[in-house]
Protein backbone atom coordinates (compact mmCIF):
# COMPACT_ATOMS: atom_id res chain seq x y z
CA UNK A 1 0.00 0.00 0.00
CA UNK A 2 2.61 2.35 0.63
CA UNK A 3 5.76 3.30 -0.46
CA UNK A 4 7.70 4.72 2.38
CA UNK A 5 6.59 6.87 5.05
CA UNK A 6 4.57 10.16 4.66
CA UNK A 7 6.65 12.24 6.42
CA UNK A 8 10.70 12.14 5.84
CA UNK A 9 12.82 14.56 7.92
CA UNK A 10 16.72 14.17 7.58
CA UNK A 11 19.73 15.66 9.06
CA UNK A 12 17.29 18.62 9.96
CA UNK A 13 18.99 21.74 11.60
CA UNK A 14 17.50 24.89 11.81
CA UNK A 15 19.58 28.07 13.24
CA UNK A 16 17.96 32.08 13.92
CA UNK A 17 19.87 34.90 13.36
CA UNK A 18 19.75 37.09 17.01
CA UNK A 19 21.85 40.05 17.89
CA UNK A 20 24.11 37.95 20.18
CA UNK A 21 24.62 35.79 16.84
CA UNK A 22 23.40 32.64 15.31
CA UNK A 23 21.11 30.18 18.13
CA UNK A 24 20.52 26.54 17.22
CA UNK A 25 17.01 25.72 17.49
CA UNK A 26 16.79 22.56 15.95
CA UNK A 27 19.76 20.02 16.10
CA UNK A 28 19.87 17.48 13.65
CA UNK A 29 16.97 15.55 13.14
CA UNK A 30 16.07 12.73 11.64
CA UNK A 31 12.32 11.27 12.12
CA UNK A 32 10.17 9.17 9.79
CA UNK A 33 6.28 9.38 10.04
CA UNK A 34 4.44 6.17 8.20
CA UNK A 35 0.51 7.49 6.56
CA UNK A 36 -1.90 7.85 8.97
CA UNK A 37 -0.04 7.81 11.96
CA UNK A 38 -0.83 10.44 14.71
CA UNK A 39 2.87 11.51 15.62
CA UNK A 40 3.50 13.44 18.95
CA UNK A 41 6.70 15.97 20.03
CA UNK A 42 6.75 16.27 23.76
CA UNK A 43 9.73 18.08 25.05
CA UNK A 44 10.63 21.44 26.77
CA UNK A 45 10.01 24.75 26.15
CA UNK A 46 12.22 25.94 23.34
CA UNK A 47 13.36 23.07 22.10
CA UNK A 48 12.26 23.76 18.53
CA UNK A 49 8.86 21.39 18.38
CA UNK A 50 6.98 24.43 16.45
CA UNK A 51 9.67 25.17 14.78
CA UNK A 52 9.81 21.78 12.82
CA UNK A 53 6.23 22.47 12.50
CA UNK A 54 6.80 25.73 11.18
CA UNK A 55 9.61 24.17 8.64
CA UNK A 56 6.68 21.74 7.69
CA UNK A 57 4.31 23.79 7.10
CA UNK A 58 6.60 26.28 4.44
CA UNK A 59 6.14 29.31 7.67
CA UNK A 60 10.20 29.00 7.54
CA UNK A 61 13.05 27.50 5.99
CA UNK A 62 15.30 24.93 7.39
CA UNK A 63 19.09 25.79 7.53
CA UNK A 64 20.53 22.52 6.77
CA UNK A 65 18.72 19.29 5.66
CA UNK A 66 15.73 18.01 3.98
CA UNK A 67 11.92 17.44 4.46
CA UNK A 68 9.69 15.15 2.48
CA UNK A 69 6.29 15.45 2.43
CA UNK A 70 4.86 12.19 0.13
CA UNK A 71 2.26 13.61 -2.40
CA UNK A 72 -0.81 11.36 -2.90
CA UNK A 73 -1.80 10.63 -5.96
CA UNK A 74 -4.29 13.76 -6.38
CA UNK A 75 -2.54 17.44 -5.84
CA UNK A 76 -3.85 17.95 -2.79
CA UNK A 77 -2.84 20.73 -0.60
CA UNK A 78 0.78 19.69 1.60
CA UNK A 79 -0.44 20.65 4.92
CA UNK A 80 -3.05 22.28 6.77
CA UNK A 81 -1.93 23.79 10.35
CA UNK A 82 -4.12 24.32 13.68
CA UNK A 83 -2.12 27.03 15.72
CA UNK A 84 -1.76 27.08 19.40
CA UNK A 85 -3.09 30.94 19.12
CA UNK A 86 -6.87 31.58 18.16
CA UNK A 87 -6.36 31.66 14.23
CA UNK A 88 -10.26 31.78 12.81
CA UNK A 89 -9.84 34.86 10.64
CA UNK A 90 -11.77 37.21 12.30
CA UNK A 91 -13.40 38.53 8.98
CA UNK A 92 -14.98 35.16 7.62
CA UNK A 93 -17.76 33.20 9.36
CA UNK A 94 -17.36 30.24 11.09
CA UNK A 95 -18.46 28.40 7.86
CA UNK A 96 -16.30 30.01 5.56
CA UNK A 97 -13.38 30.01 7.80
CA UNK A 98 -13.81 26.10 7.47
CA UNK A 99 -13.83 26.87 3.54
CA UNK A 100 -11.06 28.51 3.59
CA UNK A 101 -8.50 26.06 2.80
CA UNK A 102 -10.48 24.66 -0.25
CA UNK A 103 -11.38 28.27 -1.59
CA UNK A 104 -7.71 28.62 -1.93
CA UNK A 105 -7.04 25.29 -3.46
CA UNK A 106 -9.48 26.61 -6.17
CA UNK A 107 -12.83 24.17 -4.82
CA UNK A 108 -16.11 25.34 -6.68
CA UNK A 109 -18.20 27.14 -3.64
CA UNK A 110 -20.54 24.44 -3.19
CA UNK A 111 -18.66 21.94 -2.81
CA UNK A 112 -16.82 23.47 -0.05
CA UNK A 113 -19.60 24.69 1.61
CA UNK A 114 -20.95 21.52 1.62
CA UNK A 115 -17.21 20.33 3.00
CA UNK A 116 -17.38 23.00 5.35
CA UNK A 117 -20.49 22.29 6.87
CA UNK A 118 -20.02 18.66 7.09
CA UNK A 119 -16.80 19.24 9.54
CA UNK A 120 -18.79 21.94 11.26
CA UNK A 121 -21.49 19.35 12.52
CA UNK A 122 -18.64 16.79 13.44
CA UNK A 123 -17.22 19.53 15.61
CA UNK A 124 -20.79 20.59 17.21
CA UNK A 125 -20.75 24.18 15.92
CA UNK A 126 -23.94 23.79 13.20
CA UNK A 127 -25.49 26.73 15.56
CA UNK A 128 -22.56 29.07 15.28
CA UNK A 129 -22.00 28.54 11.19
CA UNK A 130 -23.06 32.00 10.21
CA UNK A 131 -21.36 33.59 14.09
CA UNK A 132 -18.02 35.23 13.55
CA UNK A 133 -15.06 34.66 15.95
CA UNK A 134 -15.13 36.94 18.23
CA UNK A 135 -18.57 35.97 19.53
CA UNK A 136 -17.51 32.40 20.04
CA UNK A 137 -15.26 31.08 23.01
CA UNK A 138 -11.66 30.15 23.01
CA UNK A 139 -12.50 26.60 22.99
CA UNK A 140 -15.02 26.95 20.09
CA UNK A 141 -12.18 28.84 18.37
CA UNK A 142 -10.37 26.66 18.34
CA UNK A 143 -12.63 23.68 17.06
CA UNK A 144 -13.30 26.21 14.16
CA UNK A 145 -9.39 26.03 13.48
CA UNK A 146 -9.42 22.20 13.84
CA UNK A 147 -12.58 21.70 11.75
CA UNK A 148 -10.71 23.76 9.07
CA UNK A 149 -7.50 21.66 8.98
CA UNK A 150 -9.71 18.36 8.66
CA UNK A 151 -12.22 20.20 5.56
CA UNK A 152 -9.05 21.31 3.41
CA UNK A 153 -8.15 17.52 3.40
CA UNK A 154 -4.31 18.04 3.09
CA UNK A 155 -1.42 15.06 2.79
CA UNK A 156 -0.64 16.11 6.68
CA UNK A 157 -2.06 17.94 9.75
CA UNK A 158 0.38 19.65 11.44
CA UNK A 159 -0.92 21.00 15.20
CA UNK A 160 0.92 22.83 17.47
CA UNK A 161 -0.24 23.02 20.86
CA UNK A 162 -3.55 23.59 19.73
CA UNK A 163 -5.26 22.74 22.83
CA UNK A 164 -2.47 24.39 25.11
CA UNK A 165 -4.27 27.57 26.13
CA UNK A 166 -7.56 26.04 27.00
CA UNK A 167 -8.98 25.35 30.51
CA UNK A 168 -8.93 20.94 31.49
CA UNK A 169 -12.60 20.50 30.68
CA UNK A 170 -12.50 21.61 27.47
CA UNK A 171 -9.18 20.55 26.45
CA UNK A 172 -10.31 17.26 27.29
CA UNK A 173 -13.20 17.61 25.13
CA UNK A 174 -11.23 18.66 22.38
CA UNK A 175 -8.99 15.79 22.54
CA UNK A 176 -11.94 13.55 22.44
CA UNK A 177 -12.97 14.92 19.05
CA UNK A 178 -9.80 15.05 17.70
CA UNK A 179 -9.45 11.04 18.36
CA UNK A 180 -12.92 10.72 16.99
CA UNK A 181 -12.25 13.19 13.98
CA UNK A 182 -8.26 10.95 13.54
CA UNK A 183 -10.19 7.54 13.50
CA UNK A 184 -12.63 8.43 11.05
CA UNK A 185 -10.64 9.64 8.63
CA UNK A 186 -6.92 8.46 9.13
CA UNK A 187 -5.13 11.51 8.08
CA UNK A 188 -1.63 11.77 9.26
CA UNK A 189 -1.13 14.16 11.93
CA UNK A 190 2.27 15.61 13.87
CA UNK A 191 1.61 16.93 16.86
CA UNK A 192 3.09 19.23 19.28
CA UNK A 193 2.14 19.36 23.12
CA UNK A 194 3.77 19.87 26.44
CA UNK A 195 1.53 17.82 28.31
CA UNK A 196 2.67 14.07 28.48
CA UNK A 197 -0.92 13.16 29.27
CA UNK A 198 -2.22 14.85 26.30
CA UNK A 199 1.08 12.63 24.25
CA UNK A 200 0.06 9.35 25.79
CA UNK A 201 -3.93 10.09 25.10
CA UNK A 202 -3.51 10.99 21.38
CA UNK A 203 -0.45 9.53 19.65
CA UNK A 204 0.74 6.45 18.50
CA UNK A 205 3.88 7.29 19.02
CA UNK A 206 5.49 10.15 21.62
CA UNK A 207 8.89 11.73 20.37
CA UNK A 208 10.75 12.92 23.19
CA UNK A 209 12.88 15.80 22.51
CA UNK A 210 15.57 17.23 24.31
CA UNK A 211 16.35 21.10 25.12
CA UNK A 212 17.59 23.49 22.24
CA UNK A 213 18.63 22.44 20.22
CA UNK A 214 16.23 19.84 19.82
CA UNK A 215 17.27 16.88 19.21
CA UNK A 216 15.07 13.11 19.55
CA UNK A 217 15.98 11.51 22.74
CA UNK A 218 13.64 8.61 22.53
CA UNK A 219 10.67 7.22 20.45
CA UNK A 220 7.89 5.56 22.46
CA UNK A 221 5.01 3.19 20.77
CA UNK A 222 1.80 3.89 23.14
CA UNK A 223 0.74 0.87 23.19
CA UNK A 224 -3.52 1.64 23.53
CA UNK A 225 -5.28 -0.14 21.31
CA UNK A 226 -8.12 2.91 19.67
CA UNK A 227 -10.58 4.00 19.75
CA UNK A 228 -9.72 5.09 22.17
CA UNK A 229 -11.46 7.57 25.53
CA UNK A 230 -9.23 9.68 27.10
CA UNK A 231 -10.63 9.04 30.60
CA UNK A 232 -10.24 4.68 30.51
CA UNK A 233 -7.07 5.55 29.47
CA UNK A 234 -5.90 7.47 32.73
CA UNK A 235 -7.03 4.21 34.58
CA UNK A 236 -5.11 1.92 32.65
CA UNK A 237 -1.58 0.69 35.45
CA UNK A 238 -0.05 1.10 31.55
CA UNK A 239 -0.75 4.87 31.22
CA UNK A 240 1.08 5.62 34.66
CA UNK A 241 4.25 3.56 33.62
CA UNK A 242 4.65 5.80 30.52
CA UNK A 243 3.90 8.90 32.40
CA UNK A 244 6.70 7.70 34.62
CA UNK A 245 9.19 6.51 31.55
CA UNK A 246 8.79 9.90 29.85
CA UNK A 247 9.20 11.78 32.36
CA UNK A 248 12.06 10.07 33.32
CA UNK A 249 13.30 10.77 29.74
CA UNK A 250 12.57 14.58 30.25
CA UNK A 251 14.47 14.26 33.42
CA UNK A 252 17.33 12.33 32.57
CA UNK A 253 18.13 15.27 29.89
CA UNK A 254 17.68 18.00 32.17
CA UNK A 255 20.37 16.38 34.84
CA UNK A 256 22.45 16.08 32.06
CA UNK A 257 22.63 19.76 31.43
CA UNK A 258 22.94 20.42 34.52
CA UNK A 259 26.22 18.32 34.90
CA UNK A 260 28.20 19.31 31.96
CA UNK A 261 30.59 22.35 32.85
CA UNK A 262 29.18 25.43 31.38
CA UNK B 1 -26.99 49.09 40.73
CA UNK B 2 -26.10 52.38 39.18
CA UNK B 3 -28.84 54.77 37.75
CA UNK B 4 -29.07 54.59 34.35
CA UNK B 5 -28.61 58.39 33.53
CA UNK B 6 -31.80 59.56 31.54
CA UNK B 7 -31.76 59.63 27.62
CA UNK B 8 -32.17 63.01 27.08
CA UNK B 9 -29.27 64.12 29.02
CA UNK B 10 -27.09 64.79 26.36
CA UNK B 11 -29.37 67.45 25.01
CA UNK B 12 -29.51 69.16 27.70
CA UNK B 13 -26.10 71.42 27.52
CA UNK B 14 -26.87 72.40 23.98
CA UNK B 15 -30.93 73.59 24.71
CA UNK B 16 -29.46 75.50 27.79
CA UNK B 17 -26.78 77.38 26.10
CA UNK B 18 -29.43 78.33 23.05
CA UNK B 19 -31.98 79.12 25.99
CA UNK B 20 -29.33 81.55 27.48
CA UNK B 21 -28.51 82.99 24.32
CA UNK B 22 -31.59 83.53 22.95
CA UNK B 23 -32.57 85.65 26.12
CA UNK B 24 -29.59 87.43 25.87
CA UNK B 25 -29.94 88.82 22.54
CA UNK B 26 -33.17 89.34 22.92
CA UNK B 27 -32.56 91.24 26.00
CA UNK B 28 -29.76 92.98 23.94
CA UNK B 29 -27.58 92.35 26.85
CA UNK B 30 -24.91 90.88 23.80
CA UNK B 31 -24.32 92.52 20.70
CA UNK B 32 -26.61 91.00 17.85
CA UNK B 33 -24.61 92.29 14.75
CA UNK B 34 -22.14 89.37 15.89
CA UNK B 35 -24.59 87.08 17.98
CA UNK B 36 -28.08 87.29 16.11
CA UNK B 37 -30.67 85.37 18.31
CA UNK B 38 -30.94 81.77 17.74
CA UNK B 39 -34.13 82.03 16.48
CA UNK B 40 -33.14 84.86 13.85
CA UNK B 41 -30.24 82.39 12.68
CA UNK B 42 -33.06 79.72 12.25
CA UNK B 43 -35.40 82.41 10.23
CA UNK B 44 -32.25 82.88 8.26
CA UNK B 45 -31.40 79.75 7.18
CA UNK B 46 -35.10 78.57 6.52
CA UNK B 47 -35.40 82.09 3.92
CA UNK B 48 -31.94 80.54 2.52
CA UNK B 49 -33.35 77.43 2.06
CA UNK B 50 -36.99 78.51 0.76
CA UNK B 51 -34.83 80.77 -1.81
CA UNK B 52 -32.71 77.38 -3.72
CA UNK B 53 -29.68 79.70 -2.30
CA UNK B 54 -29.05 76.99 0.36
CA UNK B 55 -29.57 73.91 -1.78
CA UNK B 56 -27.53 74.56 -4.56
CA UNK B 57 -24.62 75.89 -2.91
CA UNK B 58 -24.89 72.65 -0.79
CA UNK B 59 -25.24 70.48 -3.84
CA UNK B 60 -21.90 71.88 -5.25
CA UNK B 61 -19.92 71.55 -2.32
CA UNK B 62 -20.81 67.92 -1.73
CA UNK B 63 -20.31 67.30 -5.39
CA UNK B 64 -17.05 68.44 -5.27
CA UNK B 65 -16.27 66.72 -2.19
CA UNK B 66 -17.24 63.35 -3.51
CA UNK B 67 -15.26 63.60 -6.59
CA UNK B 68 -12.17 64.61 -4.28
CA UNK B 69 -12.44 62.21 -1.75
CA UNK B 70 -13.07 59.73 -4.55
CA UNK B 71 -9.85 60.86 -6.11
CA UNK B 72 -8.12 60.95 -3.32
CA UNK B 73 -8.87 57.97 -1.09
CA UNK B 74 -9.47 55.17 -3.73
CA UNK B 75 -5.14 55.24 -4.98
CA UNK B 76 -4.34 55.91 -1.29
CA UNK B 77 -5.99 52.75 -0.25
CA UNK B 78 -4.46 50.72 -3.18
CA UNK B 79 -0.96 52.44 -2.61
CA UNK B 80 -1.56 52.20 1.21
CA UNK B 81 -2.49 48.13 0.76
CA UNK B 82 0.74 47.77 -1.35
CA UNK B 83 3.69 50.02 1.05
CA UNK B 84 2.12 47.48 3.66
CA UNK B 85 2.53 44.15 2.16
CA UNK B 86 5.88 45.05 0.30
CA UNK B 87 8.64 46.35 1.82
CA UNK B 88 10.87 47.86 -1.43
CA UNK B 89 7.80 49.60 -2.42
CA UNK B 90 7.49 50.91 1.39
CA UNK B 91 10.65 52.20 1.27
CA UNK B 92 10.58 53.92 -2.05
CA UNK B 93 7.83 55.92 -1.09
CA UNK B 94 8.02 57.00 2.48
CA UNK B 95 10.53 59.11 2.23
CA UNK B 96 8.41 61.16 -0.10
CA UNK B 97 5.15 61.14 1.66
CA UNK B 98 7.23 61.99 4.55
CA UNK B 99 8.12 65.28 3.09
CA UNK B 100 4.92 66.15 1.56
CA UNK B 101 2.82 64.93 4.15
CA UNK B 102 3.19 67.82 7.00
CA UNK B 103 2.85 70.74 4.29
CA UNK B 104 -0.52 72.40 5.08
CA UNK B 105 -2.91 71.64 3.15
CA UNK B 106 -4.06 74.93 2.54
CA UNK B 107 -0.22 76.30 1.65
CA UNK B 108 -0.45 74.09 -1.88
CA UNK B 109 -3.34 75.88 -2.63
CA UNK B 110 -2.14 78.69 -4.85
CA UNK B 111 0.39 76.23 -6.67
CA UNK B 112 -2.82 73.83 -7.31
CA UNK B 113 -4.45 76.86 -8.94
CA UNK B 114 -1.51 77.47 -11.12
CA UNK B 115 -1.66 74.32 -12.17
CA UNK B 116 -5.74 73.29 -12.20
CA UNK B 117 -6.60 76.39 -13.21
CA UNK B 118 -9.50 77.66 -10.80
CA UNK B 119 -11.91 75.64 -12.15
CA UNK B 120 -13.63 72.62 -10.56
CA UNK B 121 -10.40 70.52 -11.27
CA UNK B 122 -8.30 72.65 -8.84
CA UNK B 123 -10.65 72.08 -6.17
CA UNK B 124 -10.99 68.01 -6.83
CA UNK B 125 -7.18 67.68 -6.68
CA UNK B 126 -6.76 70.47 -3.74
CA UNK B 127 -9.52 67.93 -1.64
CA UNK B 128 -7.57 64.61 -3.05
CA UNK B 129 -4.20 65.87 -2.16
CA UNK B 130 -5.55 66.07 1.02
CA UNK B 131 -7.46 63.00 1.43
CA UNK B 132 -4.80 60.95 0.16
CA UNK B 133 -2.37 61.21 2.98
CA UNK B 134 -4.38 60.06 5.91
CA UNK B 135 -5.54 57.22 4.21
CA UNK B 136 -2.71 56.27 2.81
CA UNK B 137 -0.59 55.81 6.09
CA UNK B 138 -3.54 54.23 7.74
CA UNK B 139 -4.29 51.60 5.16
CA UNK B 140 -0.34 51.05 5.63
CA UNK B 141 -0.61 50.70 9.11
CA UNK B 142 -3.63 48.56 8.84
CA UNK B 143 -1.63 45.85 6.84
CA UNK B 144 1.51 46.09 8.86
CA UNK B 145 -0.50 45.70 12.25
CA UNK B 146 -2.12 42.54 11.12
CA UNK B 147 -1.65 39.84 13.77
CA UNK B 148 1.32 37.46 12.64
CA UNK B 149 -0.67 35.07 12.92
CA UNK B 150 -3.22 35.78 10.04
CA UNK B 151 -0.46 36.36 7.80
CA UNK B 152 0.81 33.02 8.49
CA UNK B 153 -2.45 30.75 8.47
CA UNK B 154 -2.85 32.54 4.97
CA UNK B 155 0.64 31.58 3.69
CA UNK B 156 0.12 28.13 5.50
CA UNK B 157 -3.49 27.72 3.72
CA UNK B 158 -2.13 28.31 -0.02
CA UNK B 159 -3.14 32.18 -0.33
CA UNK B 160 -0.95 33.69 -2.70
CA UNK B 161 -0.78 37.08 -4.48
CA UNK B 162 -4.19 38.39 -5.28
CA UNK B 163 -5.68 35.58 -3.26
CA UNK B 164 -3.82 37.13 -0.07
CA UNK B 165 -4.41 40.45 -0.89
CA UNK B 166 -8.28 39.88 -0.90
CA UNK B 167 -8.48 36.93 1.80
CA UNK B 168 -5.91 38.60 4.01
CA UNK B 169 -4.36 41.57 4.00
CA UNK B 170 -7.46 43.99 3.03
CA UNK B 171 -9.79 42.41 4.96
CA UNK B 172 -7.07 42.36 7.70
CA UNK B 173 -6.33 45.72 6.95
CA UNK B 174 -9.91 47.48 6.62
CA UNK B 175 -10.89 48.58 10.50
CA UNK B 176 -7.74 50.75 10.43
CA UNK B 177 -8.46 51.53 6.81
CA UNK B 178 -11.86 53.18 7.96
CA UNK B 179 -10.04 55.00 10.29
CA UNK B 180 -8.01 56.80 7.66
CA UNK B 181 -11.25 57.60 5.61
CA UNK B 182 -12.93 59.26 8.60
CA UNK B 183 -9.93 61.74 9.06
CA UNK B 184 -9.63 61.98 5.36
CA UNK B 185 -13.43 63.09 4.44
CA UNK B 186 -13.01 65.72 8.11
CA UNK B 187 -10.34 66.87 5.99
CA UNK B 188 -12.15 67.11 2.95
CA UNK B 189 -14.38 69.10 4.46
CA UNK B 190 -11.90 71.65 5.84
CA UNK B 191 -10.70 71.78 2.59
CA UNK B 192 -13.57 72.54 0.27
CA UNK B 193 -14.74 75.61 2.57
CA UNK B 194 -11.13 76.61 2.26
CA UNK B 195 -11.21 76.02 -1.78
CA UNK B 196 -14.52 78.08 -1.77
CA UNK B 197 -13.64 80.98 0.09
CA UNK B 198 -10.08 81.43 -1.66
CA UNK B 199 -11.83 81.19 -5.75
CA UNK B 200 -15.13 80.37 -5.83
CA UNK B 201 -18.15 82.25 -6.61
CA UNK B 202 -20.06 78.87 -5.43
CA UNK B 203 -20.28 76.55 -2.45
CA UNK B 204 -20.61 76.66 1.14
CA UNK B 205 -17.96 78.06 1.57
CA UNK B 206 -18.58 80.72 -0.99
CA UNK B 207 -21.53 81.31 0.89
CA UNK B 208 -19.93 81.77 4.51
CA UNK B 209 -17.41 84.20 2.44
CA UNK B 210 -20.17 86.12 0.40
CA UNK B 211 -22.06 86.62 3.76
CA UNK B 212 -19.22 88.37 5.56
CA UNK B 213 -18.67 90.85 2.11
CA UNK B 214 -22.50 91.97 2.47
CA UNK B 215 -22.44 91.70 6.58
CA UNK B 216 -25.38 89.53 6.61
CA UNK B 217 -24.09 87.82 9.70
CA UNK B 218 -27.50 85.51 10.50
CA UNK B 219 -26.50 83.94 6.55
CA UNK B 220 -23.20 83.37 7.93
CA UNK B 221 -24.37 81.84 11.06
CA UNK B 222 -26.57 79.18 8.25
CA UNK B 223 -23.36 78.22 6.57
CA UNK B 224 -21.73 77.65 10.15
CA UNK B 225 -24.46 75.29 10.85
CA UNK B 226 -24.54 73.77 7.75
CA UNK B 227 -21.19 72.85 7.61
CA UNK B 228 -21.09 71.25 11.28
CA UNK B 229 -24.73 69.07 10.51
CA UNK B 230 -22.63 67.99 7.21
CA UNK B 231 -19.80 67.21 9.07
CA UNK B 232 -22.14 65.02 11.53
CA UNK B 233 -24.00 63.29 8.99
CA UNK B 234 -21.23 62.52 7.47
CA UNK B 235 -19.44 60.91 9.96
CA UNK B 236 -22.62 58.95 10.86
CA UNK B 237 -22.86 57.97 6.85
CA UNK B 238 -18.88 56.29 7.28
CA UNK B 239 -20.14 54.42 10.50
CA UNK B 240 -23.15 53.13 8.97
CA UNK B 241 -20.93 51.77 5.77
CA UNK B 242 -18.41 50.48 8.26
CA UNK B 243 -20.60 48.32 10.23
CA UNK B 244 -21.95 47.03 6.93
CA UNK B 245 -18.65 46.36 5.34
CA UNK B 246 -16.28 45.10 8.60
CA UNK B 247 -19.16 43.35 10.32
CA UNK B 248 -16.42 41.08 12.17
CA UNK B 249 -15.40 44.27 14.18
CA UNK B 250 -16.53 44.17 17.74
CA UNK B 251 -19.71 46.89 18.57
Amino acid sequence: MTDGPKISIRGLRKAFATRFGPVEALGSLDLDVPEGELCVLVGPSGCGKSTLLRILAGLETETAGTVEIRHGRDRKALTAMVFQEPSALPWLTVRSNVAYGLRMQGVDAGSRESVATRYIEKVGLARFARAYPHQLSGGMKQRVSVARAFASDPEILLMDEPFGSLDELTRLTLQGELLRLFEETGKTILFVTHSIDEALTLGDRVVVMSQAPGRILSIIDVPFPRPRRAIELRKNPEYGRHVARIWDLLGIDRERHAASPA
Amino acid sequence: MPHRPPRGLSLLSPVLILAVWEALARGHLIDTRFFPAPSAILGATWATAQTGELWSNLRISLARIGVGFALGALPAIALGILMGLIPWIRLTCMPVVSAIYPIPKSAILPLIMLIFGIGELSKWVFIAIGVFFPVLINSMVGVLTIDRIYLDVGRNYGARGLNFLLTIALPGALPVVFAGIKLGLGLALILVVIAEIVASRAGLGFLIWNAWQIFDVEKLYTGLIVIGVLGYLSSEAIDAVERVVVPWRKA
